[in-house]
């Protein structure tokens, strides 16, 4: 099971696929014996500044045609910087910049040449990890959604050792990793075994909030229902149980009409949780209460009208007598 | 998505089903293209109706795709933020064009 890719479109909006660019990133790294984990700082922030003027350049622009040239012209290209990224861990591979400098290409540069140098470095690396403590120590700080492709051998020394207590971490890292697993069935499938087995082992444990946010949206509803039952009831932590209330009412609210009174006592149990009011899943439990009360399972969907795509008026109700599927979507 | 969706308005082609669209490309003429591309037959709205409105925000949409399934007689009866697996959507579809065939109200 995995989540889906919301906001899918702002991604493609930032560009943030490079393809081409014309921002080249500054080539007299020189390669005297500087600090290498200053040298990294460097490089970093170089690219975080290309990044930045992209991005306003993009704000700025005020017509379609305009966005796209500053896509064309101004998109970051991440190459040179990877390039330099990995050239500094080949040069220093007993600092702990060496990981840090990998898994930076990874996550901003992953389908760069460079990317495809620095993955088997870095799985190498971990592989040859053998202390829990020092595996999550290196994991800690580096992007997980970066190294899905390190997620599974992270996977078989946590469940190797599943009483150390490093293994709890190490396997809610493997979920954090593999969870955008997009079409990948390897990577979905461990997804859901490694989820399954927190849930067989660690139920009971208090950093488990994000797991049920993950299962508030995933594509397998019943069996995400399942396991937020089960932290609900299981969990001795009130914030965790908030977070799974939340999380099983945004699954009942999609479900069918019976679940809908269920829903409703969830979202208004976290609204009334003291916790909850600290963050804000207590704004989203109400905002979602009124959107069941005009839109929710059971209720008669609000007209709409508006032009068709070749500039015709229609309207939703139009089609009543019919079946209908509406569904908000582009191209993109 | 697309494919699936062709696939499964072929099939419910005569039947009491209609899939309608809430369309939020910006490029007129790029969509055009993609249209004929991907042969999309069915009809959308535009989800910008004008300068500050758009459809989308008018049903709080907070993510795409959002698919709801309404039936025959206005009621929504289900609803998915992303994409819903295949055999799951075709399921619902088929559950509530039958029960519009048959009269019935549920």
């Amino acid at each position: 099971m995995r989540l889906f890719a919301i906001g899918l479109a702002a991604c493609v909006a930032l560009g943030l696929s490079a393809q081409s660019g014309g921002i080249r990133a500054d080539d007299k790294a020189k390669q005297a014996k500087t600090d290498p984990v200053k040298e990294l700082a460097t490089i970093q922030s170089e690219w975080s500044n290309a990044q930045q003027a992209f991005s306003k350049a993009y704000q700025e622009a005020k017509t379609d045609d305009e966005r796209r040239q500053v896509l064309k012209d101004k998109r970051p290209k991440p190459d040179a910087f990877a390039d330099r990224c990995l050239k500094l861990a080949e040069a220093n591979p007993d600092s702990p910049v060496y990981m840090e400098a990998l898994a930076w290409v990874l996550a901003n540069a992953g389908r760069t040449p460079a990317a495809k140098t620095a993955l088997p470095k870095l799985k190498e690396k971990l592989a040859a990890i053998t202390d829990l403590s020092a595996l999550r120590k290196i994991l800690i700080g580096m992007q997980p959604s970066a190294l899905m492709e390190a997620a599974p051998l992270v996977a078989e020394k946590a469940k190797k050792n599943l009483d150390d207590p490093q293994a709890a971490p190490l396997l809610i890292w493997v979920a954090s990793a593999t969870l955008y697993s997009g079409n990948s069935a390897v990577f979905s499938k461990l997804y859901n075994d490694i989820v399954d087995l927190i849930m067989d082992r660690f139920v009971e444990r208090d950093d488990l909030a994000e797991l049920a946010d993950w299962l508030a949206m995933d594509d397998d509803p019943a069996w995400a229902e399942k396991h937020l039952r089960r932290l609900r009831d299981k969990n001795p932590s009130e914030v965790v149980k908030t977070h799974a209330a939340y999380g099983l009412a945004a699954v009942l609210k999609n479900k069918d009409e019976t679940s809908q009174p269920e829903a409703e006592k969830l979202f208004e149990s976290v609204i009334a949780s003291a916790n909850a009011s600290k963050g804000d899943l207590a704004e989203k439990a109400k905002k979602e209460l009124d959107e069941m009360k005009v839109r929710g399972i059971g209720k008669p969907a609000p007209e709409i009208s508006g032009s068709d795509l070749d500039g015709k008026a229609f309207k939703l109700s139009d089609y009543k007598g019919k079946v209908v599927l509406l569904d908000f979507w582009g191209f993109w | 998505m697309i494919p699936h969706e062709r696939s499964l308005v072929n099939k419910l082609e005569g039947k009491s089903f209609a899939l309608i669209g809430v369309n939020s490309d910006t490029d007129p003429q790029q969509l055009k293209k993609d249209l004929k591309e991907n042969k999309v037959t069915w009809r959308s709205f535009q989800n910008m109706q004008s300068q500050n409105k758009t459809i989308a925000e008018d049903w709080n949409v907070r993510g795409w795709p959002t698919l709801y399934l309404i039936d025959h007689n206005g009621i929504i009866k289900k609803k998915w933020l992303g994409s819903p697996r295949k055999e799951i959507l075709d399921q619902e579809v088929e559950k509530l064009v039958h029960a519009a065939s048959n009269g019935k109200t549920n």
